[in-house]
């Protein structure tokens, strides 16, 4: 982990804390970077209160302070849409007029165009992957929304991994899960129920996806010697 | 494309500017803004979802205010009303500010549309696998009473293209970066047969103003539009004719 946090830090300016960090952040950046866009984030959905809670963002360093931890409604906007619909969105944003721009109240520094992709497990949204552009004229694609939806699917089992990991080692501490099973046992555990999540019955898609998984748990084990 | 499409492509742009019968196009969405301009005196009818007591059932709603959280709705229904001006809209709300619906809202609405006679049902959204079942019986009674169903394929399809788009009792939509709304390709293999304009599209705002959007969704009103012109025109025609008509007019 200190070999990939040094070469992150250096040539991507990101410094993670853990394997499962690195592995999102470099996925947001990807998208980003991919989509040409100015400010990348990933938004984890609380179910209770149904809100976005910003958890990291990619691009400007800025936002990393003043907007990690921040909640927005998942009723409204681009990323509420996407939540609802459990579909990509690619839009732009901000009223086009500049009675609505007053009347919003909006600032200056609006983007021009904004993606949201959801991060699906099964069928539930976990959360959003979003990018925005910022410039006059700016517009995201139909491709850079198929490229995003798949980086947020990716993102997805990342998400759901860290998360089912983190509800085992809590059960492996009050003692309620067999010793036998190692971290390791229960990360192979954790891809294959994923994989059969992904490829939802299809066996066609099962190289694809298989692919990207062998590919992330590379990243998650770090260098090997 | 042959000279016969390129006929029909022609009469589509010409239909606009004739007296055309009124047709009504249900949109099952997140709502309408009727206050919009685009929209003011279009909406016709409106309903929205909602669950009472474990029940999900569409209940009637105002047709004259603004009924959409999200704008998603008004701006499909603003595609509609900008290439169609025969198209009389009715809202189904399917979705709301409080991320409910899903696969049993989408039932409900799509229910409610089949119900209220609307030759047209404009579906932007893509249902997953679960509900196929029930969405397969309800595009067969649309069929069967000769309304016709134009169904968004998923923007990222990762286990299926979405349903009901996957049925062949829908006219099925992609969307492409095309300038025009009267350009369409015609797609090979089934299951999705069109692509229409999707990319980048003027749409109404929820609240006013005019705002830009990408995807099937955008696109699938389109298709919607441009088969509200031919049905205007020709009020008998069937789900098999208007495919016919379409891929006549597409580009390949």
């Amino acid at each position: 982990m200190a070999t990939h946090r040094s070469v992150l830090q250096t040539y991507l300016g990101i410094a993670p804390r853990t394997s499962e960090e690195a592995v999102l952040r470099l996925l947001v950046d990807l998208g980003r970077q991919y989509a040409g866009a100015e400010e990348g984030s990933l938004l984890v959905l609380d179910p209770k209160t149904k809100e976005l809670v910003f958890a990291m963002t990619s691009g400007d360093r800025q936002s990393e302070k003043t907007l990690v931890g921040q909640r927005v409604p998942a009723g409204r906007g681009l990323a509420g849409l996407a939540v609802a619909m459990r579909e990509v969105q690619a839009g732009a944003p901000t009223f086009r007029d500049l009675r609505q721009r007053k009347r919003k109240g909006a600032a200056d520094r609006q983007p021009s165009a904004v993606l949201a992709a959801p991060m699906l497990v099964r069928d539930e949204v976990i959360g959003v992957l979003t990018a925005a552009a910022f410039g006059p004229g700016r517009r995201f694609t139909r491709d850079h929304a198929a490229f995003y939806g798949k980086i947020a699917a990716v993102a997805g089992v990342v998400v759901d991994q860290q998360q089912r990991l983190a509800a085992l080692e809590q059960l492996g501490k009050s003692g309620r899960l067999p010793r036998s099973r190692t971290r390791e046992q229960q990360v192979q555990q954790e891809i294959i129920a994923s994989v059969g999540r992904l490829t939802a019955g299809r066996p066609e898609r099962l190289a694809r996806v298989h692919a990207v998984l062998a590919a992330l748990e590379a990243l998650c084990r770090g260098p090997q010697p | 494309m042959s000279d016969i499409g390129r006929a029909i492509r022609e009469n589509l742009k010409a239909l606009r500017r004739r007296r055309l019968a009124a047709v009504e196009v249900a949109v099952v969405d997140s709502g309408m803004d009727a206050t919009h301009r685009a929209l003011r005196g279009r909406v016709k009818g409106a309903w929205r979802v909602v669950e009472r007591r474990g029940t999900v059932r569409a209940i009637k709603a105002s047709c004259t205010r603004n009924n959409d959280a999200y704008g998603h709705g008004t701006a499909v229904a603003g595609i509609i009303a900008s290439i169609a001006p025969n198209a009389r809209l009715l809202d189904v709300r399917v979705l709301d500010e409080h991320c409910q619906g899903g696969g049993p809202a989408l039932l409900a609405g799509f229910e409610q549309a089949i119900s209220s006679g609307a030759r047209l049902i404009n579906l932007s959204l893509a249902c997953v696998a679960q509900y196929a079942p029930q969405l397969h019986e309800l595009c067969e009674r649309a069929y069967r009473a000769n309304q016709i169903v134009v169904a968004a394929k998923r923007n990222m399809p990762l286990a299926d293209n979405g349903f009901p788009a996957e049925f062949s009792s829908c006219i099925s939509v992609d969307a492409a970066g095309f300038q025009s709304p009267y350009v369409l390709d015609f797609l090979d293999p089934p299951p999705i047969e069109f692509a229409a304009r999707g990319e980048h599209v003027r749409v109404p705002a929820a609240g006013g103003g005019y705002t830009h959007m990408t995807g099937t969704s955008f696109a699938t009103p389109t298709v919607t539009g441009l088969c509200a012109l031919l049905i205007g025109a020709h009020p008998d025609l069937r789900l098999f004719e208007l495919k016919t008509l379409l891929k006549a007019a597409a580009r390949r």
